[in-house]
């Protein structure tokens, strides 16, 4: 099922990920993902095809295309490797931020590196609070945190949203025990006075808006998690016999594709519809929709693999770890079903 | 949080299992998955205080306790490092328990007396490459030429695979015949034609072994049949019974643990400067995973106490106790892990490694899907 906005250049865009998947990303995923590594190779490659400044406008060397296009590559991408399609999304987001909240200076200085790949951008993506200790110091988590050049975070100073960039330091610390999206390169700092020193930092006038855009941007790898997990279901339901029938011809296989399909679909939908039109609530009830569903999806996917869905050999299982990282990360979907629930009554 | 069904004894090993648990086990379980290696020093342990047979009688090596007992004994375990739980689960239920239940004087002698004792580590070989939920298309073949057994084929997935030295496993004599034709057979490590072969990667559980086993032209001694010829069917069937208790106890562990965290983290842990217990979207998780984790434990108790009354076969009860309290623990892990936020998606919290465990337990023994024919088979008659 595909969604009546999309365009023939989302559509040729889709193919041209697709295509860019297959060669580049599928045959060393698993192993990266084992090893928690980047694919910093294919990073440079799809920088090459334009993929790394997808938002950024032409005058500064970018493809200047639509938010829906990034959100397409994303989808794409994340059905082969969700940590790279979570590491392209970040670096593409990091540039629009340049692009929307920097000086002229400054955009100057960085989107061209930015927008060929020359230059890797990281950005925290918790942008709702997680739980710290009483007494303790934030933290942030830094997607592309290993491998980026510079990175971003945004903090609330005097009550204003800011953003900050800064070049990476020592401050960022590898996270190498991430339950999933292992090959996102993802850092750690402890949001001290020392991260906020020697930085540039830049008002964000609407910050709602722009970091529902950013989780919007989870939700479309999460997309392309449920679709890939059903078309792995799918595929394995046709070829394995047990009783000397195919698990696709039984019922109780069948009813878990459906409920695997439904959720598939309206997140594809859902996410879609959410990039084109502009209200910040929209994505936020679109992101935790999807991100959601991915776990479940995952979860049956996981199931219908058997105990081939909970081994390496098979990228159910990483699907799995990544969609429940993708379900906390931007903070708790529990917790942002009660703001959502606040929007919705004020 | 009060449970009715324990008798003194019961508590009083409880909480021996308990200390023993925190103290020797506690520090040990997040290491235990890092390095991903068979816990030997742990398994040590535990078989100097005699728990790998808990079940069995004293003649036979075991303590002599109760099936609750052996059931109190993996939760506690499971509620603090499931790796070594699965151990003794399959060591306990997969093969000392059919040796015990369909062996003659002479193997519970030879076998089960070692295996209670932990002198030996059991295994169960059922599952193979194309015979998964459907263990009646076993592909492993016994033939019976003059007084030895010739066995072909291969076995995958089985927990304490490569570390075991007795293995309980099923083979077909006649093919044709689907389950009719399986029979029960024992081999010891060691024997010619038969090998551990791939060690699985798992998501979870990575400190128990889960390996293949070759046999090829593996040739062993008439008398190391188990059971009657054809009716191995029915020795792994009823092992299964009390096999899937034992798998639900795991869940339920588990989930008891993940709970456990969970309120301590809540009290301890702030949102934006409120204490998390102070959410309702929290309490909402806490309430319900503490709701399910107490349904789930009737139902586990409630199919070992059935064991421990003389009932010989809980075959509904089990799958249902395995069903519910597998996917309630992992709806439970899975919701506390959202609790920690970020600290819910690293090793240096146990949360993730909880939800990665526990998710075997609605595939292995028979996958939620295997639990819901067994139970409308009872229902239903077939």
């Amino acid at each position: 099922m595909d969604w009546m906005g999309l365009k023939d250049e989302h559509k040729l865009l889709r193919q041209d990920m697709k295509r860019f998947a297959e060669t580049e990303l599928s045959s060393v995923v698993l192993e990266m993902d084992k090893k928690g590594e980047p694919l910093t190779s294919a990073m440079k490659k799809i920088g090459e095809i334009g993929g790394l400044g997808i938002l950024i406008s032409e005058e500064f060397g970018g493809a200047g295309m639509d938010f829906l296009s990034l959100i397409v590559t994303v989808e794409e991408l994340a059905k082969i490797s969700p940590s790279f399609a979570l590491s392209v999304a970040i670096h593409n987001f990091f540039g629009e931020a340049i692009l929307s909240y920097g000086s002229t200076e400054f955009k100057k200085e960085y989107l061209f590196s930015l927008s060929t790949g020359k230059m890797i951008g990281g950005m925290a993506v918790d942008t709702m609070n997680h739980p710290i200790p009483s007494n303790g110091c934030e933290e942030r988590l830094v997607v592309n945190g290993t491998f980026s050049d510079i990175f971003g975070f945004s903090v609330k100073i005097d009550e204003k949203e800011q953003f900050v960039v800064k070049k990476k330091g020592e401050e960022l610390k590898e996270e190498t025990e991430m339950m999933g999206m292992r090959s996102s390169g993802i850092s750690s700092f402890k949001l001290d006075e020392n991260a906020m020193s020697e930085d540039k930092r830049f008002n964000i006038d609407s910050a709602n808006d722009f970091y529902s855009r950013m989780r919007l941007l989870l939700a479309s790898v999460a997309c392309g998690i449920c679709q890939a997990s059903l078309e792995n279901a799918i595929s394995y339901s046709k070829e394995r016999h047990q009783f000397d029938r195919l698990i696709a011809s039984f019922g109780m296989v069948r009813t878990m594709l459906a409920d695997m399909a439904s959720r598939a679909y309206a997140s594809r939908i859902v996410v879609y519809q959410a990039s084109s039109v502009n209200n910040v609530l929209d994505r936020e009830i679109a992101s935790v929709f999807t991100t959601e569903s991915s776990l479940y999806v995952t979860d049956k996917g996981v199931q219908i693999y058997g105990g081939y869905g909970y081994i390496k050999d098979y990228p159910l299982e990483m699907f799995f770890r990544d969609a429940k990282v993708l379900e906390v990360f931007a903070g708790s979907a529990d917790y942002r079903k009660v703001l959502i629930g606040k929007s919705l009554t004020s | 949080m009060k449970f009715a069904e324990f008798t003194d004894r019961h508590k009083a090993f409880r909480d021996e299992v308990r200390g023993f648990a925190k103290k020797e086990l506690l520090d040990e379980s997040t290491q235990i998955d890092r390095k991903g290696e068979f816990p030997w020093h742990i398994i040590n342990k535990i078989k100097e205080r005699g728990w790998l047979g808990v079940p069995f009688p004293e003649k036979y090596g075991g303590l002599g306790l109760d099936a609750t007992s052996y059931i109190i004994l993996v939760e506690e375990i499971a509620r603090v490092c499931a790796s070594t739980a699965i151990m003794i689960a399959a060591h306990v239920s997969l093969a000392c328990q059919p040796i015990y239940a369909n062996g003659t004087e002479e193997q519970k002698e030879k076998y089960l007396v070692p295996l209670s004792r932990g002198e030996k580590i059991g295994s169960f070989g059922l599952t193979e490459p194309n015979a998964g939920s459907d263990a009646g298309g076993t592909e492993t073949t016994a033939k019976l030429i003059g007084d030895k057994w010739l066995i072909n084929g291969t076995k995958r997935f089985i927990t304490n695979g490569h570390v075991a030295d007795v293995i309980v496993f099923t083979a077909s004599q006649d093919r044709e015949k689907k389950t009719h034709g399986i029979s029960a057979f024992i081999v010891e490590k060691g024997t010619k034609g038969f090998e551990a072969g791939k060690e699985e990667d798992k998501m979870g559980l990575r400190g128990s072994i889960t390996s293949e086993l070759h046999f090829e032209d593996c040739e062993l001694p008439k008398e190391n049949l188990l059971g009657k010829e054809y009716e191995g069917f029915k020795v792994f069937m009823e092992t299964l019974d009390g096999g899937r208790i034992s798998i639900g106890v795991l869940a339920l562990g588990i989930a008891q643990g993940a709970l456990d965290y969970g309120i301590e983290y809540a009290r301890e842990y702030s949102l934006n400067g409120k204490p998390l217990y102070k959410y309702q979207w929290v309490q909402k998780i806490i309430a319900d995973a503490a709701t399910e984790i107490m349904a789930a434990r009737h139902l586990i108790y409630h199919a070992a106490n059935l064991k421990d009354r003389g009932e010989k076969r809980v075959t509904e009860e089990g799958a249902m106790a395995k069903l519910y309290a597998s996917e309630v623990s992992t709806r439970v892990c899975s919701k506390i892990q959202s609790i920690l936020g970020k600290d819910g998606l690293t090793k240096k919290y146990p949360l993730e490694r909880f939800l990665r465990d526990t998710k075997l337990m609605e595939i292995g023994e028979g996958t939620s899907e295997i639990q819901r024919l067994v139970i409308s088979r009872q229902i239903f008659g077939r």
